[in-house]
């Protein structure tokens, strides 16, 4: 197993290079100059100068990177051109309420999704299955600022039973945090139940065809036993490359549902950043992100090895 | 000396509702299966066989299949009357079955131990986990697999074809099952496997009194260690008695086909296999008549005028067949 995870480690590795490489490219492709939209237009040559001089921002692209990168390395992502500040700090203050918006979302709708997918199989054909098709099939298509902005709109605006936007955090009072991060919650963990549960189900209908189903029923186990136990491991085995992949989606839309609900987190924090080309903001930021899906594709993939004997027994 | 009946079926009527239409794949079937005895049911690809095992056990999948008819004693029980939950008490402790493909037929991602244990705490409640473990190694060792302790432990991908078959046939050892009924149990096997598994079947039946149904096409394997067989032909027995009857008294023109397109590795002479011409018959489209008829190189008016034919007692006692004539070792006398 040593091997293998030493190899899964350093293509990790490369992945976070390339991805710091890309980001790092791509924001320094950005028209507009950061000095001039920090400063303002009428700001003197010189100070300019210093601002771009104290930013490293005189010096070819090549060198930037490479400073970039030693301060990554000594745990220090730069400082924000328009707060001022370091951008660890920006992070550290952002990240937990993205976190505690996002993370809920995934835990919901993973194990909502599986059960989901367990009943539709289960119940194949009848009434339940296809009211969970019919909702899933909602959720993969609609898109989420469109559920967030119908979701504002009937619980917010008509029904008056939820804020319309806002944030607080579960540390300061978990009542009101519950109470404002509920749709939120519920809108970016929608898409990820619906896939989750489409995936369950047909996995379940496939898995429950295979011969050793067909023995374990033969051999007088009860149904129950059948399907929870032989088919259910079984099934989940590509859901959970499935929940991995999500990750991304639910940091994606986390973007999207910051902006609707107005939750300064990560997601915000990028978006004005890119907009004032805050570049080290920005270049920190997915650095972060891409280190952080990294991690959870690393972590999925061990998962695979505890739940699947045969992936394993190749790590060997 | 009489023997007591272990399984009788009687009537069977199993049919898979398609959108073909009705598929009668068992049609009126009875058979019956004494103590320590092998039963060999013989026939091609869908002509029934497995359907009448699955049938049963009741392992059916409902829908598009339905047993619409019939009897199955089995120690005294008629078993179609059961509920769903008596029924689980039946499979794999009264009655076990082995499949064809032991590549797939153990769960990839348990051990060998866990689902063998997981069946004998299913029979016997009170079994702790640790009697369990014992009672499974003792099985995998009575099937001939070294090291057992260590095999427990071992996932089904980790063993080979035959190991895994053997690993099938512990779990019904281990529960004491009367009855095991053997699903083409060798096909995917090679020979020499063949062999080490026919074999073992063979000895469970001289050393634990287990009586076997084996399901096969392959009328050459059984032909060495059935004490009886049935010739099924779309959805039907044809012929039936003991081995050697219908060795060297074959009565059905079926029979005989199946005989002649055996490859016989004793006989000196070089011998021509004979293919039986045409297909197996479209189970949703069965005729009235006879439904070897468009195959049987016997046929004649009478067979396609006739009703289909229904078993009749032929020559000794015990020997039974479906067909309007009467051919013997390929010669016509009706």
């Amino acid at each position: 197993m040593g091997r293998y995870l030493l190899k899964r480690l350093g293509i990790s590795v490369l992945v976070v290079f390339l991805v710091s490489v890309i980001s790092f490219t791509l924001v320094h492709m950005l028209p507009g100059d950061p000095a001039v939209l920090a400063l303002g237009s009428e700001a003197s040559e010189q100070d300019v100068e210093a601002f771009r001089k104290e930013y490293h921002l005189d010096r070819p692209v090549a060198e930037q990177y490479v400073i970039w990168i030693r301060e990554i390395l000594h745990g220090d992502l730069g400082d924000s051109i328009t707060y001022s500040r370091p951008v660890t700090a920006c992070l550290a203050e952002r990240l937990p309420r993205t976190i505690s918006i996002g993370l809920p979302a995934l835990i919901l709708s993973s194990m909502f999704g599986i059960f989901c997918g367990i009943v539709s199989a289960v119940k194949r054909g009848k009434f339940v299955d296809n009211l969970i098709t019919f909702v899933s099939t909602i959720g993969l298509g609609a898109p989420q600022f469109w559920l967030g902005i119908l979701g504002v709109y009937i619980f917010g605006m008509k029904l008056k039973l939820l804020p319309l936007s806002g944030y607080v955090a579960p540390s300061e009072n978990f009542g009101q945090y519950v109470y404002y991060g509920v749709m939120p919650i519920l809108i970016l963990s929608f898409g990820l139940l619906a896939s989750v549960s489409r995936q369950t189900r047909s996995n379940m209908l496939e898995v429950i065809n295979q011969d050793y189903i067909r023995t374990a029923r033969a051999n007088g186990l009860v149904e129950k036993s059948v399907v929870y136990k032989h088919a259910l491991k079984n099934a989940l085995i590509p859901v959970i490359t499935t929940i991995g992949l999500q990750v991304r989606v639910v940091v994606g839309g986390s973007l999207m549902v910051e902006q609707v609900f107005n939750i300064a987190g990560i997601g915000t924090l990028i978006v004005s950043a890119i907009n004032g080309r805050d570049y080290m903001v920005v270049q920190g930021c997915v650095f972060v992100i891409s280190v952080f899906i990294v991690l959870v594709n690393f972590v999925i993939d061990l998962l695979y090895g505890f739940v699947d004997p045969r992936v394993r027994k190749s790590w060997r | 000396m009489e023997e007591k009946i272990l399984l009788d079926v009687k009537n069977l009527r199993t049919s898979f509702f398609t959108d073909a239409g009705e598929v009668k794949s068992v049609n009126d079937v009875s058979f019956y299966v004494k103590e320590k005895e092998i039963v060999a049911v013989v026939g091609e690809s869908g002509s029934g066989k497995s359907v009448t095992q699955l049938s049963v056990l009741q392992l059916i999948q409902s829908p598009p299949g339905k047993i619409l008819g019939g009897e199955v004693w089995f120690e005294g029980e008629n078993l179609l009357t059961y509920s769903k939950k008596q029924m689980c008490g039946i499979r794999g402790n009264g009655i076990s079955m082995i499949f064809q493909e032991p590549m797939t037929s153990l769960n990839p991602v348990y051990t060998i131990g866990n689902q063998l244990t997981e069946v004998l705490r299913a029979h016997h409640k009170n079994m702790t986990k640790q009697e369990a473990w014992k009672r499974g190694v003792e099985a995998l060792a009575a099937v001939g697999i070294p090291d057992p302790e260590a095999r427990m432990k071992n996932y089904p991908f980790e063993m080979s074809g035959g190991m895994r078959q053997r690993a099938m046939i512990a779990i019904s050892v281990a529960c004491n099952s009367r009855l095991i009924v053997a699903d083409e149990p060798t096909t995917a096997l090679d020979v020499t496997t063949q062999a080490q598994v026919m074999e073992l079947l063979l000895s469970l039946v001289e050393k634990n009194g287990t009586s076997i149904i084996v399901v096969t096409h392959n009328l050459g394997l059984v032909t060495r260690y059935a004490d009886r067989i049935y010739v099924m032909y779309a959805g039907r027995i044809v012929e039936s008695g003991t081995t050697e009857m219908l060795l060297t008294n074959p009565r059905h023109p079926y029979t005989l086909g199946l005989l002649a397109s055996v490859p016989k590795l004793d006989s000196d002479k070089e011998e021509k296999l004979i293919p039986i011409e045409g297909t197996p018959p479209n189970l949703a489209q069965m005729p009235e008549y006879c439904s070897f008829y468009p195959r049987c190189p016997y046929a004649c008016e009478e067979c396609r005028q006739k009703e289909a034919p229904v078993l009749r007692p032929v020559g000794e006692e015990g020997h039974f067949m479906a067909c309007h004539r009467d051919v013997k070792g390929g010669k016509t006398d009706g």
